[in-house]
Order: structure tokens, then C-alpha cells, then sequence
């Protein structure tokens, strides 16, 4: 008698529950589950969107196939790769000193957090307009500045060899400030004792770092690696802002050059293949680095 | 760190002069405030504000409703499948934006929604990330409280709005302030569908603006809509500063 009720008790509740979950499940239904099938669809055939999807040519695996015979496909690719790279060794370590320093500054310490977070909430495209400007080779601050060091001017982001170089260090500057607060809010997790025990034992101030510091950063570590890298594979907005990926595709990226083919080509079947290629990255890259981490961490468990 | 923002500020009131002169004037002699006047008759600013402002409170307001709502129906309640279901939700913050662009697009042209607000809206209005935020917070939420409301004979979409939301207003207001930041410089997606200048938004315009007045000397002006487009986030943030930064540790450490 008391389980009929429980159980017609528990069931108006779970009615209730998927009650408040349908808006977000329609949601998810309508504008991501049919889109990737859509997506994945699409990679196996030819179209231009202009005429109807009737008329989407089958071509099989001929879009991944062409992809790697196309040179811009494995220039974007091979630069998307340098941008993850890059940020994944650089990005942390100035990430890390920002949250030392914003964690043992005295004074102000509230007015540096804005300072470091300022470019991570402010708007990307307006400040990728105003980098635009401090890399201009003729009136740009950069070189006026590099000028009177006495060193000679740069192309930056007009240079095919800097371009890219000259990106990165826009992405860097949006996003430290970022990660450096994911890792003071690890680094004001490490309780005190620890670092007074090691004073105790004569330990000098790197020595902490290294054997109290770093072991407790790794969980941090860990997920800010991910999100540094499912975040750079999707970098946009700074190249097509600041170059649009030129001069001749140096700075170009996979997401932009999707683009680029679906709303400026029109070939939808091909800039679908390489969504789907830009996801299987993107999942492995993650799952990879996952799993490493865990090894590692499972490693040195005592 | 902060230099791109001088730089900004200084050069938005430069007269075109000063912006090509070389070597470059650093500080401008007579500062132009009038760009501030000029630039909205210069361009449609007031009404691209107008659309950011309209789109990103919209897109805040449902991404809080779906959020706060999914999130509590995935704490509280036990049923088969919940902890499939959202793990489920939590793996769509995997797939990049690129993955669902297109198809994305050939749906809101189908439907007739190129070039309007519902159009910007619709596809940004619910997010895992946000379900997540809440579902973590909501699991500390004591079950007594909704089981002694229940005994009084409180309706579950009372007990929702009448205890679950207050309690949940932390992190609501966390997740509000990271989706407003975020959705004001939504890029990509206007991009795609606003082609009627009228429906511009704020990011989107500035970057119209730059290919319009592409010559160096107008720099100035560019500069000036920057500063304006940046300073509605940097008030937001500054004022809720504290909300912004517990939002972002409650990402990073709870794994």
C-alpha cells in the first residue's frame, strides 16, 4: 500500500522534473542535435545552399578525401595546430605568475584583478580593432616604440611570417587574465599549513613551489589545459577581425576558413567535412589530454 | 596590460591628422570630445545599441529561466536516466560552433528569421554550461525544504519560484553577468545572419564601421566606437565584479 503511493508520488514528481526540462531539451533537440546529423549529413554531399537540398549531390567520401589535396585545408590546419601549441605552453606559465602575483600583491589587490581581467570582458572585436591599429606597421605605436629603442620597424600582422606570431600575442593578452583566475582560485585552495610546515623544514620559496605549488595546481592544471585548447581550436574573431587570415592564409585558422568556404564559396559539403574533421579534433585533443593527465596523476598517487 | 586601452581612449579623441602623422602623436594637443557627439550621427550607434542591449538581456533572461529550471529538475529529482541526460548536456559544450553553423543557418533561413532579433536569439537561448553552474549548485539545496513545502501542499512550480529560484540567486546572478559578457561581443553568428544594417549589432558594426571608413585617417572614429562598445561590459563587470570572479572559481575547481 505504501509503495503504490510512493511510487504515483515519485512519478507526478519526475513528470514535474522533465516538465522544467523541456524547454531546454526542445531546445537542444532543434538547434543541436538535428544540426550536427544535418552536419554530418551535409560532409557526404556537394551543395551551394541556392538550391534546394533536394538537389545535394551524394559524392561520398570525396570531401575528406579532397581535403588534404587542398594546400589552404592543410595551411589552416597546420596553423590552427601552432595556435593550440603555442597557447597550451604559454598561455598557463603567464596565467600561473599572474595569479602569483595578483595573490601576494598587498597593495590594491582588487584594482589589479580588473586590470588583468579587463581584456577578457571587454569586447573582442573592439579591441581586435584597436590591436589592428597598435601593429599597424606605419602609424601603429608598435613600431614608433620599437623606433625608438632603436630597433627596426616590422611588418606584424601585414608580414606573412608575423602574422601569425602577432595573433597569438592578442590571443594571449584576452586570455590570460582569464585562466589567471581559474588558478587563484586553485592556488587560495592550498592551505597554508603546508607552505608554513615546509618553512619549518628549511624549504626555500621555489622549493614550495615546486613539491607544494604545482602537485595541488594539477586538477586546475588539467581543466585549464582543456578549455585553452577546445577554446584555441575555435578561435575566430581576433584573425577575421585583424586579418582575415592573410597575408595569403599565414594567420588563417581552421573555424575561419570553414567559414570562409560555407558564406564566401558556398561549398557547404566541403566546409562541413571540415567541421567534422574540426570536431574530431576537438574530442580527441580533449580526451587525450584526459587521459594523460589522469595517468600522470594516478602515477604519482601513493 | 592596459596599454590597448590607453592606446584606445587617447587615439579616439586624435583628430585625422594626429592619427597619420609621423612620427605618431602619442598624446593628442586638443582633445576631440565632439568625436564622441559626431560618431552617432556618423553611424546607426544608438540603434545598434539598441539591438545589442535587446538581444543579449533577452539571451541572459532565458539562458537564466532554461538554466535555473534544468539545472534544479537535474539535482532534485531522481528518475531513470537523469545522470545520462546530463552528462548528455554537458558533452554539447564539447562540439565547437563551426559543427552546427551551417545547418544552423539553413534553419533560421527556413524559418524566415535572417536579419531579425529572434533569429539572434533563438539558437543562443539555452546553454549547458549554464545548466551545469546550477545543477552543481542546486545539489547542496537540502531536499527537506522542498518535501516540507510539498507536505503543505505547495505545488512544484511553487516550490520552484517560491523558494528553489531565491535560493539559487548566487549563482544565477554568476551565470547572468558570464552570459551577458559573453553574448554582448557575440561575433560569429550575427555575422552570418544580419545582412539589413539596421539589425546590426554593436560588434558587428564596429566591424562594418572599419570596412567603411577604411582609410587610416578615420582611425579616430573607429576608435571612438571601440571605447563606446567596451564600456557598457566594463561597467557591468566593474560593479559586479565579485559575482564574475566566484562564477568563474566555481568552474575551475569543482571538477
Amino acid at each position: 500500500m505504501v509503495n503504490c503511493k510512493r511510487k504515483s508520488l515519485e512519478s507526478s514528481y519526475t513528470k514535474a522534473a522533465l516538465l522544467f526540462l523541456t524547454p531546454s531539451l526542445a531546445f537542444f533537440a532543434v538547434f543541436f542535435v538535428f544540426p550536427l546529423f544535418f552536419t554530418l549529413y551535409l560532409s557526404f554531399h556537394e551543395w551551394d545552399m541556392l538550391s534546394p537540398l533536394g538537389e545535394a549531390k551524394g559524392i561520398g567520401l570525396s570531401n575528406f578525401a579532397g581535403l588534404f589535396s587542398d594546400s589552404r585545408f592543410v595551411k589552416t590546419l597546420l596553423n590552427t595546430f601552432i595556435y593550440v601549441g603555442s597557447n597550451l605552453v604559454l598561455m598557463p606559465v603567464i596565467a600561473l605568475v599572474i595569479a602569483l602575483l595578483l595573490k601576494s600583491t598587498k597593495f590594491l589587490p582588487r584594482l589589479w584583478r580588473l586590470i588583468f581581467f579587463l581584456p577578457v570582458v571587454t569586447s573582442v572585436v573592439a579591441m581586435s580593432l584597436v590591436w589592428q591599429y597598435i601593429f599597424d606597421p606605419t602609424f601603429g605605436p608598435l613600431n614608433e616604440f620599437l623606433k625608438a629603442l632603436g630597433l627596426p620597424p616590422q611588418g606584424w600582422t601585414m608580414a606573412p611570417s608575423q602574422s601569425l606570431p602577432s595573433i597569438l600575442i592578442v590571443l594571449l593578452w584576452q586570455g590570460a587574465g582569464y585562466y589567471a583566475i581559474i588558478y587563484l582560485a586553485g592556488l587560495m585552495g592550498i592551505s597554508r599549513d603546508y607552505y608554513e610546515a615546509a618553512e619549518l623544514d628549511g624549504a626555500n620559496g621555489w622549493q614550495s613551489f615546486r613539491s607544494i605549488t604545482l602537485p595541488f595546481l594539477r586538477p586546475t592544471t588539467e581543466f585549464v589545459l582543456v578549455m585553452i585548447a577546445v577554446n584555441t581550436f575555435q578561435v575566430f574573431t581576433p584573425i577575421f577581425v585583424i586579418t582575415n587570415g592573410g597575408p595569403v592564409d599565414s594567420s588563417n585558422v581552421l573555424g575561419l576558413y570553414i567559414y570562409q568556404t560555407a558564406f564566401e564559396f558556398l561549398k557547404m559539403g566541403k566546409a562541413s567535412s571540415m567541421a567534422v574533421v574540426l570536431f574530431v579534433l576537438v574530442m580527441s585533443f580533449s580526451v587525450i589530454q584526459i587521459k594523460i593527465m589522469r595517468r600522470n596523476a594516478n602515477g604519482q598517487d601513493e | 596590460m592596459i596599454f590597448p586601452f590607453l592606446w584606445m581612449i587617447l587615439s579616439s579623441i586624435k583628430t585625422p591628422d594626429e592619427i597619420i602623422s609621423i612620427p605618431i602623436t602619442w598624446v593628442p594637443s586638443h582633445p576631440q570630445w565632439a568625436n564622441y557627439s559626431m560618431i552617432w550621427s556618423l553611424i546607426p550607434l544608438g540603434r545598434m545599441y539598441l539591438n545589442s542591449i535587446f538581444t543579449t538581456c533577452t539571451i541572459t533572461v532565458c539562458i537564466l529561466l532554461t538554466s535555473s529550471m534544468a539545472g534544479y529538475a537535474l539535482a532534485k529529482f531522481t528518475f531513470r536516466g537523469r545522470e545520462t541526460l546530463f552528462f548528455i548536456i554537458l558533452s554539447t559544450m564539447m562540439v565547437p560552433f563551426f559543427v552546427l553553423l551551417i545547418p544552423l543557418f539553413f534553419i533560421v533561413n527556413k524559418l524566415g528569421w535572417l536579419d531579425s532579433y529572434i533569429g539572434l536569439i533563438a539558437p543562443n537561448a539555452v546553454t549547458a554550461f549554464g545548466i551545469y553552474l546550477v545543477r552543481q549548485f542546486s545539489l547542496g539545496i537540502p531536499s527537506e525544504i522542498m518535501q516540507a513545502a510539498r507536505i503543505d501542499g505547495a505545488s512544484e512550480w511553487k516550490i520552484y519560484y517560491r523558494i528553489i529560484v531565491p535560493l539559487q540567486a548566487t549563482t544565477l546572478a554568476a551565470l547572468g553577468i558570464f552570459a551577458f559578457v559573453y553574448q554582448w561581443d557575440s561575433f560569429l553568428w550575427p555575422l552570418v545572419i544580419i545582412n539589413e544594417k539596421t539589425m546590426n549589432t554593436l560588434p558587428l558594426g564596429l566591424n562594418m564601421l572599419r570596412n567603411a571608413y577604411s582609410s587610416q585617417a578615420n582611425m579616430n572614429m573607429l576608435m571612438t566606437g571601440s571605447t563606446l562598445a567596451v564600456i557598457p561590459s566594463l561597467i557591468v563587470f566593474v560593479s559586479l565584479q565579485k559575482y564574475f570572479v566566484q562564477g568563474i572559481t566555481m568552474t575551475g575547481i569543482k571538477g
